[in-house]
């Protein structure tokens, strides 16, 4: 299978080549990439709805939570 | 039970596509001449913690094995068969596009992380030895480590940052000719001057890196993360590619 690696990295050349993606890698691709489909979840607490939203903002949010 | 989209392909990619995340088989669905890579799941859409990316990422780098598929977003979640449908059909001339031009590409991700702002990001993950940290004086804006930032120095950041990242941009562009297309984000985070993505085709991935790597020896304010092969995720939206 393709996997994807770190090809290059700055002052680590030589041992880049084996090494894996690191998370920020992966979220710039799968949670800020990709086709998007136009649906919307739903935020419930205690099986109260409060708010809808589209599923392309939530995706955002939590790109941006998980970069700190 | 709702369906959860991990990709597009054509016709002649068909099954079987083996498990998805929930560890259910994937299936097509088909509105010719496209094929919606699908899994049924249970309640809301996954969770986008670090194992499920990755895993979400394997099957999707698994299925790119078996052929050209345009990536969808991590999460993408759609009520049943008609409505996959649907989208395959309203994007139908889109979709079919963007396949062909990534036929027998992959996309190789290149991130310049600021030096400067690795080293403070450093700094502040350490407690203060010195004591030479300032107080606030609740005239200047407090930021979220205890340190002060005035507004003035703030703006000055982020004027170094943009100017950072088309100093960088420039020297980047010579990668350009070597791709099928690009895209660019400038200063997508304070210590991120420049995020690029370029689809390039598979024969060529070797000597691609080994220009960044050239390239590399000329920057010397920043630090250059090139990885990949990845799906052409950044390639699937946007403008045509």
């Amino acid at each position: 299978m393709t996997t994807a690696r770190t090809l290059y990295s700055s002052g680590r050349a030589a041992s880049s080549g084996s090494r894996p993606v690191s998370l920020v890698d992966l979220i710039d691709r799968v949670l800020a990439g990709g086709v998007v489909v136009h649906g919307h979840v739903t935020l419930a607490v205690a099986d109260v709805n409060l708010i809808e939203l589209d599923i392309a903002l939530i995706v955002a949010a939590t790109a941006t939570l998980a970069e700190r | 039970m709702s369906l959860l989209l991990y990709g597009i392909v054509e016709t002649d990619g068909e099954g079987p596509f083996g498990a998805g995340l929930d560890g259910g088989p994937l299936r097509g669905v088909v509105e010719e001449p496209l094929l919606a890579v699908v899994s049924e799941h249970a309640g809301a859409a996954p969770e986008p913690s670090a194992a499920t990316l990755t895993a979400y990422e394997r099957i999707v780098a698994r299925l790119m094995d078996r052929g050209t598929i345009l990536p969808a977003r991590f999460g993408s979640m759609l009520d049943d068969e008609p409505e996959v449908r649907a989208l395959l059909r309203r994007r139908r001339e889109d979709l079919v596009a963007r396949l062909r031009r990534v036929r027998g590409a992959v996309e190789i991700s290149l991130r310049a992380s600021s030096r400067e702002a690795t080293r403070l990001q450093s700094d502040r993950s350490r407690p203060p030895s010195d004591g030479s940290r300032r107080q606030s004086d609740g005239s200047r804006p407090q930021s979220d480590d205890g340190g002060t930032q005035s507004g003035t120095a703030y703006l000055r950041e982020r004027l170094e940052l943009r100017q950072s990242a088309r100093r960088v941009a420039g020297e980047l562009d010579s990668l350009k000719p070597l791709a099928l297309s690009s895209r660019r984000t400038l200063a997508p985070r304070p210590d991120v001057p420049l995020l690029d993505a370029y689809l390039v085709d598979r024969e060529r991935v070797d000597e691609f890196v080994a220009l960044v790597e050239q390239i590399d020896v000329d920057l010397d304010d920043v630090d250059l993360v090139c990885t990949g092969p990845w799906p052409p995720y950044s390639f699937a939206e946007g403008p045509p590619v």
